[in-house]
């Protein structure tokens, strides 16, 4: 074999070099690539980054992986912590902010990431000195001022939190958590309109955001036109065309601009893969309702009250069908269903209404999180008995109202 | 990520749908109709259906609501002013009443106090003049001056043949005896002195079949500067409250004695007594909805049920039974009550049964009910959805609204008058101004046998280039050429003469009702025949909001010139007139022979 063996090996060598070299290449970049952002200087600067954009587990691994190298930088330090409060891990935070104090820097920052572990852990309230602090417009002042907002959504000051949120964004006014909160605090207040503009706001300086679309588009359908909604719903149907309520919101759409064949398709479609939705078996059954077919609708309905036993709406759809069906006893049967849980709705906003005046109001926490337990939002009522026995631990009907719901 | 900041309140749609129905949002649109919001829509290219006349008119008026004089935010500034359509002369030219509303007074800016109300003759050539003094309606009785104004009504009380007024307004109302051309205020020898909180719309019509119109009065709510609390919608914005911070007032039913007055029978008759979770009425339409010929009473109410009152007075003795929750028409489909201003009632589907249709504030829609009636049984069908309205979106307070073929094609379309009810509205291209909306009536695509209604509001023409804070409108033909034309009053700004000029080719067909004795014919039905089609009008009182229209019935005809009239007048007889021949009005005499043509002054 000799030469015609060597001669063989060199032209595959010769064949294989600018392959292996390639490789060796992309090996050595990958390598520097890796060397260079484990150094200790981007891990820090990859941290800062992370927090800012409230990647919040990613900010705390570089960070932890930064202060593994220089464990004196306090300031790196403080970070941590705050990546680690965010993360709800606040022994870690805590810890990290003992060792700040003992390195003697930046007192105020030190102080206020204490007291902000107080509010989200203990829920403690906010004092004054640090609701003024949160104004200074500084990254700290923004940070804590986070917190506080999220307090304030939280124990239904919404005022309160609506008017942290105009401030937050005069300083960063292309925040899609703020601005996405600021609607959903338009949307508690009833002004669906504004809402609306903060999420076509979200919407320009995030247009991937999927969430910020779908919740233009349900608002759309409340304070636009159906055109305007079906913009945003196609738009996330393109991306995710299996996605359960973008295709009810497109189905809503289409409904009520009177292409109901499209609109039947797609709802078909969605009580077959979702059958225990009762927003789906309600449009669908209100869409034999718009074709003049009570008898059909009555299936869906019913199906759509099973579904979802608590909802008004559909029990009084329900009832006008069986009235066009002249079906009058069983329609006043289920009209006085409809009509108990009206008025339990109105209890209810009575309860919000009194908790948005008076947010320390722990009997009207207490009424609302016993509604809402009575009307199915199970996590929303324990939430509002909760905060009805931390206004006031005497309050007896919250305390029993818990029990119950533990056993 | 987005957990962070998001509250943990979850938007429940239940709750939602309950609390919306309770309180009054923000945030109507002022932009231009964008292409999504006329998606479909090719024909809102086509020419103007109305045509602005008001600067060379002559008509030259501006309601006032007081924001002007004290900076109150009072509910009482939000519910603006009306328009009448009154032959106050009988030349046979619809003449133009308009409400002045009213402002503050005294040290504390606190005393309500009235704006003189304007009456335009119609000199014809869509020329107007200003008659108010010469026709005694500069002031009230005794020299007093007006009261703070929002509405007017018209019948004729006293069954002389001339149409007489009744003005609405906060703490009182105020009737005007026609005397030929000059108006004397007879409100007190009429019963009509005393007894009023804050009256709205107002509506005259015969509901005890004794040939006398009787009358019902709106009221809206318990507000005054002693329950005038403050508001505010987005924690810091001062602004007017909504009617949920008020107890509704009972309405005013009285039934005409025939001898010149009224009595006060809402009680005995069975009209619902205020509170706070019902009767704060805005508009009112009398027909007979259920087809047994006695005029029914149907009010739009805010935010709160509405109500549908069936007739079943007897001669001389008033009786009503409530039935709105029954027959479906005192809420939307998914059992909210609406903030309801505006109403007609029409036959946009050719049945020859009376739909209703409601007028709504923002986030909800426009109501359309479907008549399913019998009469045995009032019974409606919510619309909306089906028949195209919801295309529109929810994004207006509409008020003042008609049936009205504005192109003569035989089918009814819609005009709707909005602007926001509140001072500071905020969102999307905000504000309080808004653009009316005009839905044309036409067969759905690939469902001849259907009708829908899209939306054409940019052929309104000029009037629509503007948004407008409008509120009553009143629809009448102005120079009797077939069209029906448009006044609209604004709060601050001009009233607006809209005249029409849809449908140039087509042909048309007007009916005056003239019942024995000068009787009120109110609950008659007119139904015309041609080509194969049968259309229905009824005779109506009331409707749009706090204004009152021609009462003469029009029909368009596209291309068919002549056909056959029937008339049913309330105490059952029927007339028929064949060969009836288009292109003009007649009068229809209960038992004479033949309809007349009416000579209608020239235009």
């Amino acid at each position: 074999m000799g030469d015609a063996g060597m001669s063989w090996f060199a032209a595959r060598l010769r064949r294989l070099l600018p392959l292996a070299a390639v490789a060796l290449a992309a090996g050595l970049a990958v390598g520097a690539w890796g060397a260079w952002r484990e150094r200790p200087e981007e891990r820090l600067r990859l941290g800062e980054q992370a927090l800012a954009a409230r990647d919040n587990a990613a900010a705390r691994e570089h960070l932890t992986a930064y202060l593994a190298a220089r464990p004196a930088d306090t300031r790196a330090r403080l970070l941590a912590a705050r990546a680690a409060r965010r993360l709800r891990k606040f022994g870690e935070a805590t810890a990290d902010l003992r060792q700040c104090r003992q390195g003697g820097d930046d007192p105020d920052a030190i102080d206020v990431e204490f007291a902000l572990i107080g509010i989200e852990r203990d829920g403690e309230e906010p004092g004054p000195a640090l609701r003024e602090r949160a104004r200074a417009g500084d990254d700290l002042g923004l940070a804590a001022l986070e917190t506080l907002i999220q307090y304030d959504l939280d124990t239904y000051h919404l005022y309160r939190a609506l008017d942290g949120l105009n401030f937050y964004l005069t300083h960063r006014p292309d925040d899609l958590p703020a601005l996405m909160s600021r609607a959903f605090v338009w949307e508690r207040l009833l002004n669906f309109s504004d809402a609306v503009v903060d999420y076509r706001r979200a919407i320009a300086s995030h247009p991937d955001s999927e969430a910020a679309r779908l919740k233009l588009g349900e608002a759309l359908l409340v304070a636009g036109t159906p055109a305007e909604a079906l913009e945003q719903f196609t738009w996330l149907a393109q991306r995710r065309p299996d996605h359960g309520p973008t295709r009810l919101g497109l189905a809503r759409c289409k409904r009520r601009l009177s292409e109901t064949d499209e609109a039947r398709r797609l709802l078909d479609a969605l009580a077959t893969e979702f059958p225990g939705r009762g927003e789906v078996l309600w449009e669908r059954g209100q869409l034999e309702m718009d074709d003049g077919h009570p008898a059909e609708s009555e299936g869906w309905l019913r199906r759509a009250m099973t579904a979802a036993p608590h909802d008004r709406r559909i029990a009084t759809s329900l009832s006008q069908c069986l009235l066009q069906l002249d079906r009058r006893a069983e329609a006043e049967a289920v009209r006085a269903k409809a009509e108990a849980m009206g008025e339990e709705l109105r209890r209810l906003d009575e309860a919000r209404t009194k908790v948005l005046k008076q947010p320390t109001d722990a009997a009207a926490w207490s009424e609302g999180g016993l509604l809402f337990l009575r009307n199915g939002e199970r996590e929303e009522g324990l939430r509002w008995l909760r905060r009805a026995l931390q206004l006031d631990p005497a309050n007896e009907a919250a305390r029993r109202a818990l029990g119950g719901a533990d056993q | 990520m987005l957990r962070h900041w998001l509250p943990a309140v979850p938007l429940s749609a239940a709750l939602l749908a309950v609390a919306a129905c309770g309180t009054q949002p923000n945030a109507p649109p002022a932009a231009p109709p964008t292409a999504a919001e006329t998606r479909g829509n090719a024909e809102s290219d086509g020419p103007p259906l109305f045509e602005d006349v008001t600067a060379a008119s002559g008509v030259d008026f501006t309601y006032r609501n007081g924001e002007d004089t004290a900076n109150h935010l009072a509910i009482l500034e939000s519910l603006g002013g009306g328009v009448a359509l009154i032959d106050y002369n009988g030349d046979g030219r619809l003449d133009v009443f308009l409400p002045g509303g009213g402002g503050y007074d005294g040290p504390d800016k606190k005393q309500i106090v009235g704006r003189p109300c304007k009456l335009y003759a119609n000199l014809g050539g869509w020329k107007f003049r200003d008659v108010t003094a010469e026709a005694g309606l500069d002031r009230l009785a005794g020299g007093t001056p007006w009261f703070y104004s929002h509405g007017a009504a018209v019948g004729d009380y006293d069954r002389d043949g001339r149409p007489d007024l009744l003005v609405t307004g906060w703490g009182r109302v105020a009737l005007f005896r026609n005397e030929g051309g000059r108006f004397a205020d007879v409100s007190a020898a009429a019963g009509l002195g005393t007894g009023i909180t804050w009256a709205t719309s107002a509506a005259f019509a015969d509901l005890d079949a004794d040939g006398f119109p009787d009358l019902y009065v709106c009221q809206y709510v318990d507000w005054s500067f002693a329950k005038h609390p403050k508001c505010t919608y987005d924690g810091k914005t001062p602004d007017v409250c909504p009617p949920k911070n008020f107890d509704g007032l009972p309405h005013k039913l009285y039934r005409n004695t025939g001898k010149g007055s009224f009595e006060d029978v809402g009680q005995e008759a069975g009209l619902s007594p205020g509170g706070p979770d019902r009767s704060k009425g805005l508009g009112v339409l009398i027909a007979d909805v259920n087809d047994d010929r006695k005029p029914d009473v149907y009010v739009a109410n805010d935010t709160v049920d509405n109500f549908l009152y069936v007739n079943r007075s007897a001669r001389g003795r008033l009786k009503f039974e409530e039935r709105a929750q029954a027959s479906l028409t005192a809420r939307d489909d998914r059992g909210s009550p609406n903030g309801s201003m505006g109403l007609d009632a029409g036959d946009p589907e050719r049945s020859g049964k009376p739909a209703l249709w409601v007028t709504n504030y923002e986030n909800e829609l426009h109501a359309l009910y479907r008549n399913d009636s019998r009469p045995d049984r009032p019974f409606f069908t919510f619309r909306s959805t089906a028949s195209g309205v919801a295309a529109i979106g929810q994004k207006y307070v509409g008020w003042g609204t008609a049936f009205v073929d504005v192109d003569l094609d035989g089918w009814e379309d819609l005009f709707v008058a909005n602007g926001h009810a509140i001072r500071y509205p905020t969102g999307t291209g905000s504000a309080r101004k808004q653009r009316p909306v005009l839905l044309r009536n036409r067969e759905k695509p690939g469902r001849p046998e259907e009708r829908q209604f899209v939306d054409i509001s940019a052929r309104v023409g000029a009037y629509h280039t503007a948004p407008r804070l409008a509120r009553g409108v009143a629809f009448g033909d102005l120079d009797n050429d077939g069209r029906t034309d448009l006044v609209i009053s604004h709060v601050n700004e001009p009233v607006a003469v809209l005249r029409g000029v849809g449908g140039p080719i087509r042909h048309w067909i007007g009916v005056e009702l003239a019942a024995t004795g000068h009787a009120d014919a109110v609950g008659a039905k007119v139904a015309f025949e041609a080509g194969g089609a049968r259309q229905t009008r009824f005779a109506k009182r009331g409707g749009s909001y706090a204004s009152s229209g021609d009462r003469r019935l029009l029909f368009g005809l596209g291309d068919q010139a002549r056909g056959r009239l029937s008339v049913t007048w309330p105490d059952g007889t029927e007339q028929h007139f064949d060969g009836v021949e288009a292109d003009h009005y007649y009068r229809v005499t209960q038992g004479r022979e033949r309809p007349e043509a009416v000579p209608t002054g020239g235009r």
